[in-house]
């Protein structure tokens, strides 16, 4: 039986400044890997968090048929946004007590990404020899390199 | 010279096409895209096809200039989706600071290669000071015909990332990943959003 996997990493030099985004997608049966997918993007002005929200969301979307999957992120904005926050959010009509939500418009879009699919979010930490979180940081700077100066 | 075997094949699977592209919301590049835009902006819309994408930036406030080489096309984005579409090949784009934005979605790989920094002159001469560029193409090298009798031009990140800036664009954004097309084959795409 075939499980998917999706392995994203949001890379950001300065903090505005230029970002990039990577995502890993990974069909496996047991220890077989039957397909993979490499996506990647960048941006000349944005922040981390962003790109870490937009890796989540082109994982997601790049999937055309409704899909079981397990999303493993190293961001806990992402990770905890999604699993928790965004529930109340949600229930206050997109808005939380003392302020607006910073990148409304990408959790709207994760939020609709998500909804097609059945997703298991992990965290895992970064930089800290994971292969596939590694090669998630690799695409991510890849994508930010167009950018920078 | 416009491929006639590309824009014959277009208004062969006008319908099946429609079908493929069609969506109930922006998605997140042409999102990106209207809120890049001015307010009640005007945008191109080059390659619009059945029209669906156009519809989407009236919705959204837009005025559209929607073109297409494929009078199926054309017929489709009038009939389907009210939109006023004509029929234009990329060298009958011309003008001087007309557009807010101009929105070419995997439409110029049907162009040759030689001819491209020809469209994007023309393209960054009807676009406004302070304009965006929206592109969309398929990754690869070389030209080549799809299964279904399609003309492509393909590109490496490098070698549009250099075209677009030789027109005298800058990439604000860049989007890589794959999707199937109307050959049901998967392939590799790439989406530059510019400031003119």
């Amino acid at each position: 039986m075939a499980e998917l996997f999706a392995y994203t990493d949001g890379a950001c030099s300065g903090n505005p400044g230029p970002g990039g985004w990577g995502a890993l997608l990974i069909a496996r049966d047991g220890q077989t890997v039957l397909k993979t997918r490499e996506l990647s993007g960048g941006e000349a002005n944005t922040t981390n968090n962003r790109m870490e929200l937009l890796a989540a969301i082109n994982a997601l979307e790049t999937l055309e048929k409704p899909s079981k999957l397990t999303l493993i992120t190293d961001s806990v904005y992402v990770k905890d946004g999604i699993t928790k926050w965004i529930h109340g959010w949600k229930a206050k009509g997109w808005k939380k007590k003392g302020g607006e939500i910073k990148n409304i418009d990408l959790w709207k879009q994760l939020d609709a990404a998500q909804s097609r699919h059945s997703v298991t979010w992990e965290w895992v930490k970064g930089h800290a020899g994971h292969p596939e979180n590694e090669k998630a940081d690799e695409l991510a700077r890849a994508g930010m390199a167009p950018f920078k100066p | 010279m416009s491929d006639k075997e590309t824009i014959n094949v277009y208004d062969a699977q006008a319908a099946k096409y429609a079908k493929l592209v069609t969506h109930d919301a922006p998605d997140q590049d042409l999102q990106a895209f209207i809120d890049a835009l001015p307010s009640g902006g005007y945008a191109l819309d080059l390659g619009c096809g059945p029209g669906n994408s156009a519809a989407m930036m009236q919705a959204a406030g837009l005025r559209v200039d929607a073109t297409d080489a494929s009078i199926e096309m054309v017929r489709m984005a009038r009939d389907t989706f009210n939109v006023e579409a004509r029929q234009a090949t990329f060298e009958e784009i011309d003008g001087t600071d007309l557009y807010d934005g101009i929105w070419a979605n995997f439409s110029l790989l049907h162009a040759e290669k030689s001819d491209m920094p020809r469209h994007l002159k023309a393209l960054r001469q009807a676009l406004k000071p302070g304009g965006v560029f929206h592109i969309g193409t398929k990754l690869g090298e070389n030209s080549a015909r799809d299964t279904i009798g399609r003309f492509y031009s393909y590109y490496s990140e490098d070698e549009l990332t250099d075209l677009l800036m030789k027109a005298g664009f800058r990439p604000r954004s860049i989007r890589k990943g794959a999707e199937k097309g109307l050959d049901g084959k998967l392939a590799d795409f790439i989406i530059i959003l510019s400031d003119g």
